[in-house]
Order: structure tokens, then C-alpha cells, then sequence
């Protein structure tokens, strides 16, 4: 970025561009393997996927085989909506107990963020994306089998009926 | 290079395959041209609302018949230009072997008594020039040809019809609804042309890919149930990769042949008769780019006209199970002719046994809410938890066929230099009312006890239910085809398919343009 010294520009235009750049930074991010085991990146997943416990952990452990089959574009939008969530994170809340409404207030205003929104939801799509794919994302299945297109229903000699739900589900 | 034959038929679709087995049968020598290059066999069947449904939404004024893969399978996509934004018509018929036949849902309406008398019953549009009864002995022998199984013995149902299959028994889903969109709302088995026979003896399997794919073969496909019987029989020529650019008139008020391109070399085919099967608006296209008696070139595309259609999304407060069964199983119709018919159109309401804008299995529905609705967290969740309550329901409305709506030609050209089709399409005073009480309607839904919400996912003019253009009727002034389909000003030309209806109605169409076809084919002056 191209810093244009004038006495035109005013103290507080560049305040502002100095903010920004100390809390979005303009060096590379940090590789997102390392990040996985910090404590911020537990409340950023636990944000974006507020599931139980076992489910999260369940995704955890797959997310470093999970990473290692996508692009590193999407691995940068991921590793840089995660470095600006910690940021914020530790900024506002460092000295309190993680609480779902505070990691969902960044996430919020990252996404309303008109210069930031694209890559934010680029990076949730990955996530979820992923997510869908690791053992974990049966959570999201209605706790009972679905039938899939294009081969034969699963309930078709009962789909009349309501379905008994899997235990648990 | 000029060919002869008794019968020359353009488009292999319904209405131009009933056509060629009916002469093949007795014995006629028959060709059927057919631009399309091959017949439509995808190996893996995905649902392809969100496709279209990503057309609609990012193309408003410019429709393109786009269908992801369509290319390999059908031929020369088609532009049609809407004059009007709002209330788009967004076209959807497809070119091939099959036509459009090849991948139509199988819903199988017929039209109600009233859709026939709507200007003596209800002061509008205009009577068509035969009634119910004279089309009813058609519509039996189509649901015989077709395999259309429906119901029997539900109070209130407008025909008097016999099917031979039962109906797909209700689901789940289709009962809590009903249950809860009582008294408005009556939910009804719906008709389809798809043998509802148990899975080992060729019946439906529930897969719901219908129109994409039929794995069970269960659906009704004039190419594959209807061609074979016939593609062998030394009296039938199939000439595919060949569109129809012209027909080609004498002075004796007569057609003498139409001219066809193959390869690079203009042909033109001689018959005695000549039926144009091409699809509703190609038909008007072909008519269009030819040279025709002016009192019969000033009439075509006059008319014109679609279903409406609404889509909503409805949550409801209990699990619904959806995903399961056929697509869809049943409709509620007792809207069609409701009391206020002589201000509001006719219309009713699809029930689908999935949220088809979201998908009918959870993953499908978690990432297409994520993606459309753009919704993380908790949110997400809940709603992905949600979509096993959530269904959709289409609302079809009559819109009328005023003279104002047109199909014209384009300014812009195909590959063989001859115009697309233009649609100019916009709703009436009167289609306005009812598309404002239907958004009463929606509101009506939304304060049910056990409906959660209700969004309104889009609205547009339905790109499958071309009609109109070519209007059915006793006066050659005021209309292209007599009661038998065919031409006033043209005796050895009949025109089939949906441009000679009078009213749209609000029920799918097919089924009566195949029934209309039977009536074309039943025409005594018939000789060869």
C-alpha cells in the first residue's frame, strides 16, 4: 500500500489507515496447520459450529487430513478470517470466558464488513464445506437415514408413515 | 435434393411420436425430422431445480435454455427475449429426441369442464370451440397410452375419469399438511403418467429425479415407450440433426413441403400431409420465418401465454420427514374454480415432498442454506434441523391470453441465420388481482397454528407451459387451427402442441396437448 505524505491528508485519515493495518496486519498469515491447536481457533470453530463436544472433536481431529485436499486459496481465506477473528478476539475479550454471543459479535461484524465479507464467507463456505465431510457431519443428518437421488427411496414401502428416529437423534 | 412421403412430421416430441405411430400403424410412409442430435440418457441424474432456479435468478430479461450438461444432449439452445422484466418468462423447453417429453415431470391434469367456457361462465378470455365432453373420450385414451395412474372415489374431483393405476398413496408429509391447511387448502392425490406398479414389475422406485432421469423407467417417454415400437418399420424415416428452417406454401392454399438443413445441404420434404410437433413456440417460429397466406401470418403468436407460478417455502412446526416418496404426490384443486372466479383466475397448489429450493437431504439442505441464505452458526444448525419440517409449496395460476402478449421474432439469430423466437409477456389487470390474492393466500398460510413460516422464494411466468399463439377456433379470422388442430388458411397442415389452446387454466398442460393430438389424429378428412 502506497502511503502518499501530503499535508492535505488529515491526522485522522491516517489514524484510521494505521488501525487498520495494525489490526488486519499486511504480512503473510500465519500457516494454518499451527493454528489449529491454539485456543482461539477452538472458540472460532465453536462459533461457526456450535455442536457437542464429541462432534467438534471428532472434526478437529480429521481437519488436518481435511485441509491438506483443498486449494491454498481456500486455505488462505480460512487462515485469514481465523487470524482476524483471533485478533479480535483477544483484543475485546482475551481477559473473560469464551462466550458463544462474543465469538458470534466478530463473526457479525466481519461478514458486515463490506471489505472483508467476501473472503469471510468464502472461508465459511470452505469450513462447512468441510465439515459435511469429516465423520462429524452426521450431526447434521435428522437424526434418521435420508433417502438420496436417483436411486430407490429408502422408505418407499412406508414413506406414508412417520420415520422412527435413530437413538440420539 | 427433394424426399416424398405420405406424412412428414417436424419434432419427435409427445405430440409428433403419438402422431408417427398412429400412421406408421396403418401402414403410411412417414418421416419425422427432428433437430435434436441423439436421444437423453445422463448416467448421473442430480436435481436440476437449482440450476434453473440460478438461470432465473441472474438472467431476468435474457432467458437461455440452459441446463448443466443440456449441451451434450440437446440441440442448439434456444434464446428467448422477454420483453417485460417483471414477471419473466423464463423458457425451458428442451430440443432432442423426445423433446421435451423426454424430461416433463408426468404430471398429468386434465382441464377442468369450466377451463373450456370461461368467457360463457365467467366473462373472460375467450370459449374454446368444443367443450369437455367432445375432449374427454382423448383424455381416457391418453391415460391409457401414458400409464397415468390416480386416484378414485375424492369427493369434490372435477372428472369422471377411470385410471388404470391407483394413485401414488399420500405421504407423510402430504397428510400433517393437510391436516393443517384445512379448511383453505383440500389436499388431493395427483394424477401422473408413471406406472405405479410395484418396483419389480417397472413401477415407480421413489428416486426423485423424475425429469433429470427416470432409473426405474416408470415415467411415460414418448422416446423410449413410444419410438421403438416403431423406428424399425420400413414405412418410418427418423432424419435427426435436421432442423426445419421453413415450411413451403403453393397458391392452392396447400403446404408442398417444408425444407430441412442436413449436414450443410438445404433439403426439402414432399408429403401429402404435414403436422407440426416442434413445441409450442418453435411451431410459431417455423410459421414465422415462412412464407404464409398474409390473413394466416398476421394471427400467429397472438395470445400467448404461461402459467404463473409462486414458490414458497414453508416450515412447519412438526417433522414432516421429507425426502421420501416421489417428488411429489399430491395437490390441493379446490381452488380451480373458487367462487370468485369471475375477478381472480383459477389456480392451486403444488405440494412437494421436500423443499426442493433447498434440497431433500440434509447435507444438500446445510449447504444450499448456507449458500442462498447465507446463514452460519447457530442459525445454520437449526435451520438445516429445520428443513426436515420444511416443504415447498407451488402455487399455478391461469393467466390470461390477451393479444397483447406476442411471439415474435428476434432480432438476434441462430447458427443457421434464422431469428430466435421474442416473447413479449406481462400480466393483465386481471392477473395482477389474482397474483395479489394469492400473496392473501400466503398470509392466510402463514397464520395457520402449525405452519412455523413461510418465505416467498421467487414468482415468475412458468418456462415449461408455453401456450397460446395459435388459437383453436371456427373463425379463420380470429384463429390459425379449427377445432381439429388443423389450419384454416392451410388444409393438409395441422398444427399441434399448446399454441392452440384458448385458456391456460391452472393445471400442467401436457396431458391435454397430448389429448389434443389424439382429436388432430381422429380428424375424418383424414385420407391418404
Amino acid at each position: 500500500m502506497n502511503l502518499v505524505l501530503d499535508r492535505a491528508i488529515s491526522r485522522r485519515w491516517f489514524l484510521k489507515v494505521l488501525t487498520l493495518l495494525l489490526l488486519e496486519g499486511c504480512g503473510p498469515a500465519p500457516l494454518l496447520e499451527d493454528a489449529l491447536q491454539e485456543k482461539e481457533f477452538s472458540y472460532f470453530l465453536t462459533t461457526l459450529i456450535p455442536v457437542d463436544e464429541k462432534h467438534l472433536n471428532k472434526f478437529k481431529s480429521a481437519l488436518p487430513r481435511l485441509l491438506r485436499k483443498i486449494d491454498n486459496a481456500r486455505k488462505r481465506d480460512i487462515s485469514n478470517t481465523y487470524t482476524r477473528f483471533k485478533k479480535r478476539y483477544v483484543k475485546n475479550y482475551a481477559k473473560k470466558p469464551f462466550s458463544l454471543s462474543n465469538g458470534e459479535s466478530i463473526i457479525a461484524e466481519m461478514l458486515s464488513n463490506k471489505s472483508l465479507s467476501d473472503e469471510t464467507n468464502s472461508a465459511l463456505d470452505t469450513l462447512y464445506t468441510l465439515f459435511l465431510a469429516s465423520p462429524a457431519g452426521d450431526v447434521v443428518s435428522w437424526g434418521r437415514p435420508f433417502s438420496k437421488p436417483g436411486v430407490k427411496c429408502l422408505y418407499w414401502e412406508n414413506y406414508d408413515e412417520p420415520v422412527n428416529l435413530v437413538k440420539g437423534g | 435434393m427433394t424426399s416424398s412421403y405420405d406424412i412428414c412430421i417436424v419434432g419427435s416430441g409427445i405430440t409428433g411420436t403419438l402422431t408417427a405411430e398412429h400412421f406408421v400403424r396403418q401402414g403410411a410412409k412417414v418421416v419425422m425430422i427432428e433437430r435434436g442430435r441423439g436421444m437423453y440418457l445422463p448416467d448421473k441424474p442430480e436435481e436440476y431445480w437449482f440450476e434453473d432456479w440460478k438461470v432465473i435468478s441472474e438472467n431476468p430479461l435474457l432467458t437461455k435454455n440452459t441446463w448443466q450438461g443440456a449441451e451434450k444432449y440437446f440441440d442448439d439452445l434456444v434464446e428467448i427475449e422477454n420483453e417485460r422484466r417483471e414477471f419473466a418468462f423464463h423458457y425451458n423447453m428442451k430440443y432432442g429426441i423426445g423433446g421435451s417429453g423426454a424430461v416433463w415431470s408426468g404430471a398429468s391434469w386434465r382441464l377442468t369442464p369450466e377451463d373450456f367456457r370461461t368467457r360463457t361462465l365467467f366473462g373472460y378470455g375467450t370459449d374454446w370451440p368444443f367443450g369437455y365432453d367432445e375432449i374427454s373420450p382423448y383424455y381416457d385414451r391418453v391415460e391409457e397410452i401414458f400409464f397415468t395412474s390416480g386416484p378414485k372415489n375424492i369427493k369434490n374431483w372435477p372428472w369422471k375419469n377411470k385410471y388404470k393405476y391407483p394413485a401414488f398413496k399420500q405421504s407423510y408429509l402430504d397428510k400433517v399438511v393437510a391436516r393443517h391447511l384445512a379448511p383453505e387448502f383440500v389436499i388431493t392425490p395427483s394424477p401422473f403418467s408413471v406406472k405405479n406398479t410395484h418396483p419389480l414389475d417397472g413401477g415407480c422406485v421413489g428416486a426423485k429425479t423424475c425429469v433429470r432421469r427416470c432409473p426405474a423407467n416408470a415415467r411415460f417417454r414418448p422416446d423410449l415407450h413410444l419410438l421403438p415400437s416403431i423406428v424399425k418399420n420400413k414405412n418410418f424415416t427418423l432424419l435427426i440433426g435436421s432442423p426445419c428452417l421453413s415450411i413451403n406454401t403453393v397458391r392452392s392454399g396447400k403446404v408442398d413441403s417444408v425444407t430441412i438443413l442436413r449436414g450443410d445441404k438445404l433439403e426439402k420434404i414432399r408429403a401429402k400431409l404435414f403436422f407440426l410437433a416442434a413445441n409450442t413456440i418453435e411451431n410459431q417460429r417455423i410459421l414465422l420465418n415462412s412464407p404464409l397466406p398474409p390473413e394466416m401470418k398476421k394471427l400467429i403468436g397472438s395470445g400467448f401465454a404461461s402459467h404463473g407460478t409462486m414458490v414458497l417455502s414453508i416450515t412447519m412446526n412438526e417433522p414432516l420427514f421429507v425426502g421420501r416418496g416421489r417428488p411429489t404426490t399430491s395437490s390441493a384443486i379446490n381452488t380451480l374454480n373458487h367462487p370468485l372466479r369471475s375477478k381472480i383466475n383459477s389456480y392451486m397448489l403444488e405440494i412437494w415432498n421436500a423443499d426442493f429450493t433447498i434440497g431433500s437431504s440434509p447435507h444438500a439442505a446445510f449447504l444450499n442454506i448456507r449458500k442462498k441464505e447465507r446463514q452460519w452458526g447457530k442459525t445454520l444448525f437449526q435451520k438445516t434441523l429445520d428443513a426436515d419440517s420444511r416443504f415447498a409449496g407451488v402455487f399455478i395460476f391461469e393467466v390470461e391470453m390477451n393479444n397483447a402478449n406476442k411471439i415474435s421474432l428476434s432480432s438476434v439469430k441462430d447458427r443457421y441465420g434464422r431469428p430466435f423466437a421474442r416473447a413479449r409477456v406481462a400480466l393483465s389487470k386481471r392477473d395482477r388481482k389474482t397474483f395479489e390474492h394469492l400473496g392473501k393466500m400466503v398470509e392466510l398460510i402463514k397464520n395457520k397454528p402449525g405452519v412455523k413460516e413461510v418465505q416467498v422464494k421467487g414468482y415468475g411466468l412458468n418456462g415449461n407451459h408455453p401456450l397460446g399463439g395459435y388459437r383453436a377456433g371456427l373463425d379463420p379470422s380470429s384463429s390459425v387451427v379449427d377445432p381439429w388442430m388443423r389450419s384454416h388458411h392451410l388444409k393438409n397442415l395441422y398444427i399441434l402442441g399448446g399454441g392452440a389452446f384458448n385458456s391456460t387454466g391452472a393445471l400442467n398442460p401436457t396431458h391435454t396437448i397430448a389429448a389434443l393430438t389424439l382429436k388432430a389424429l381422429d380428424d375424418r378428412r383424414i385420407y391418404l
